[in-house]
């Protein structure tokens, strides 16, 4: 008996070995090895253009970061950038997927257009827009002119406004299909009988989408939410094919900031300080989304 | 008006504003994607016009990307654009993509799913600490890492190989299809597993033979979820890769685009040979993704 479940625990142990280990291998090789790069080299002296100075830097390259004046400009962007196309993605996310939800003529074939620009590749996408806003060729110059909203064909990409307006653009055109998709199966997951009741009770529709729909889909926009928080805050395909930071590093976002800058001074430390910033800003927001539609929703995932 | 009248006035406005939405949404994702094959279409002097002008008047660019050395000779004379050599990898890229999504589409639905069974089914220490260590990996950001990622090439010796890209792409990807799958065994019936180990089955047979055929629509959901990623990541695929050996879609695409003296036309026409691959999987799996998702996959 005794030899027999241990034999049992024992295949159990080989196993979870077999079967954790292939993907643990991978994550860990790719984990623990950069977090601890980065944490060592954000404490410590390392640039690659000044090798001979290295050694415990202490906070020196977090205080140098943070007094930096383009970093300042590029965290004033990121946040307008981040509440910007967060809004607009999640806005055109949940809209669409209420729309694709209902029975119409040609929804199966709308749903399939609204994953196009998930199968098209960021740098491929942004290329398409560049072109569009193209300020001696581009339809959006034409149609704006045509219309008469400009007199003349803008170089929209070198004001700092537009050219941010315009990234914006085209990040949620890219973007916002993956959260459509999310939504969307959260919706057609709602229990029928859910809507029944809230007919019988006399509810109104928009008294229902309240009621109903967005406390069932909590879960589902709780993963939106993070997902989309962490994908703005880490932009860099669109921007390295549409403005490249420009015009003045109006556009120069902190993952894009970040990399120019490694690659500009070659301060590793820096570098790795600024990153380390942004992956606490990171934990700490979604740590507080968490916080803030977890309790919510509990009992609805015990059902 | 009787009641029944306006009933089905209202089921009309509704019906009226649901098209208008529905042809919005249609316009405001295909423009791009149309107006792109429409550039890819033309002559570099007919795409630079004002206004511009639409009708199709040549498939060199697409012979350009398909053919490039026989290609080249034949029309590439304009002297103020010149093609960049890196449009000649476009069938590379193309080949090494696809390899690549696959392999990781292979590790995810392997090593993915069955780090996800043992998370959710086995009870064991340290557990928990080790499942939440593999989904938080994915928190880090990309240019946090690329000096470690390169390093860690480097030392493998693997630059410039399509196995390093799918290293890294194995390691992003993982730990979503681990949560994604994890999650989605919870709303599985464990019976049948129990019953089909008490009759004797080894926890592989049990696996292969009960538990897949049920969780295949989060398996699917997992599949196209890492191919997707992994297709469209430029980040790395551009620090790690510098020649055709490994270019991934995205790079060569980026290059095409990146010079400004690139004719636009050719720009265009790569970016629609680009979206080919994806769209066609799109197309085949159509109902398989929609069921798969809509079946609770990723709640």
């Amino acid at each position: 008996m005794v030899s027999a479940s241990r034999r049992l625990r024992g295949r159990g142990a080989l196993f979870i070995f077999l079967t954790t280990l292939p993907a643990l291998a991978i994550i860990t090789i790719f984990t623990l090895y950069p977090i601890a790069f980065a944490l060592w080299s954000s404490f410590s002296f390392y640039d690659l253009t000044n090798p001979e100075k290295t050694g415990f830097a202490g906070i020196t390259n977090y205080a140098g970061a943070l007094q930096t004046t383009g970093f300042q400009h590029s965290v004033e962007a990121s946040v307008v950038f981040v509440i910007a196309s967060f809004f607009l993605v999640v806005g055109l996310a949940l809209g669409s997927a209420l729309l694709l939800n209902e029975k119409f003529k040609g929804v199966k074939y709308l749903q399939v257009i609204v994953l196009l620009p998930w199968a098209i590749p960021f740098v491929v996408a942004g290329l398409m827009w560049r072109w569009i806003y193209d300020s001696n060729y581009g339809i959006l110059n034409f149609a704006l002119q045509s219309l008469g909203v400009i007199p003349s064909y803008q170089a929209w990409l070198t004001q700092p406004n537009p050219a941010m307006a315009l990234l914006i653009v085209a990040y949620a055109w890219s973007e916002f299909p993956v959260s459509t998709l999310l939504i969307l199966a959260g919706l057609q997951s709602v229990p029928k009988e859910l809507y029944e009741a809230a007919v019988v009770d006399g509810a109104r529709a928009f008294a229902r989408f309240r009621r109903v729909t967005l406390v069932w889909l909590k879960p589902v926009l709780l993963i939106v939410f993070v997902y989309e928080t962490l994908r703005a805050i880490t932009v860099f395909d669109s921007i390295y094919v549409i403005t490249k930071g420009q015009p003045a590093d109006a556009t120069a976002i902190i993952s894009y900031y970040i990399y120019r800058y490694l690659f500009t001074f070659y301060d590793v430390g820096r570098a790795s300080a600024l990153s380390i910033i942004v992956l606490v800003v990171s934990g700490v927001l979604i740590y507080a989304y968490f916080k803030f539609l977890r309790i919510g929703s509990l009992e609805l995932r015990a059902r | 008006m009787g009641e029944s009248e306006r009933v089905k006035r209202g089921v009309r406005t509704r019906t009226i504003f649901l098209y208008l939405f529905a042809v919005l949404l249609a316009l405001w994702v295909l423009f791009p994607i149309v107006w792109t094959v429409l550039t890819s279409l033309r002559i570099e002097a007919e795409v630079r016009t004002v206004p511009p002008s639409v009708i199709p008047t040549t498939i060199n660019n697409y012979w350009l990307l398909v053919d490039f050395a026989h290609a080249s000779k034949l029309f590439v004379t304009s002297a103020i654009y010149f093609v960049p050599t890196i449009a000649a990898e476009m069938p590379d890229a193309l080949r090494n993509s696809t390899i690549i999504g696959a392999a990781i589409v292979a590790i995810n639905l392997t090593a993915g799913s069955l780090a996800a069974y043992t998370f959710s089914r086995l009870k064991f220490r340290g557990r928990w600490p080790l499942f939440l260590y593999a989904i938080a990996s994915r928190l880090l950001p990309g240019v946090a890492v690329i000096i470690p990622f390169y390093v860690i090439i480097r030392t493998l010796g693997l630059l410039d190989t399509t196995l390093a890209v799918f290293l890294i792409h194995a390691a992003y990807t993982l730990p979503f299809s681990i949560w994604v799958l994890y999650t989605y065994l919870f709303t599985v019936p464990t019976d049948i597993e129990e019953s089909a180990l008490v009759d004797g089955y080894s926890r592989f047979e049990t696996l292969r033979k009960v538990v897949f055929p049920v969780i295949w629509p989060g398996l699917v959901a997992v599949a196209i979820f890492s191919f997707m990623f992994s297709y469209n990541e430029f980040f790395f695929a551009q620090l790690l890769t510098t020649t055709a050996a490994s270019h991934t879609v995205p790079v060569v695409v980026a290059g095409i685009g990146g010079e400004l003296t690139t004719p636009i036309s050719l720009v265009a026409a790569s970016g629609i040979v680009a979206m080919i691959p994806p769209v066609v999987i799109f197309v085949i799996f159509r109902r398989r993704i929609m069921s798969g998702l809509a079946s609770g996959a990723v709640k």
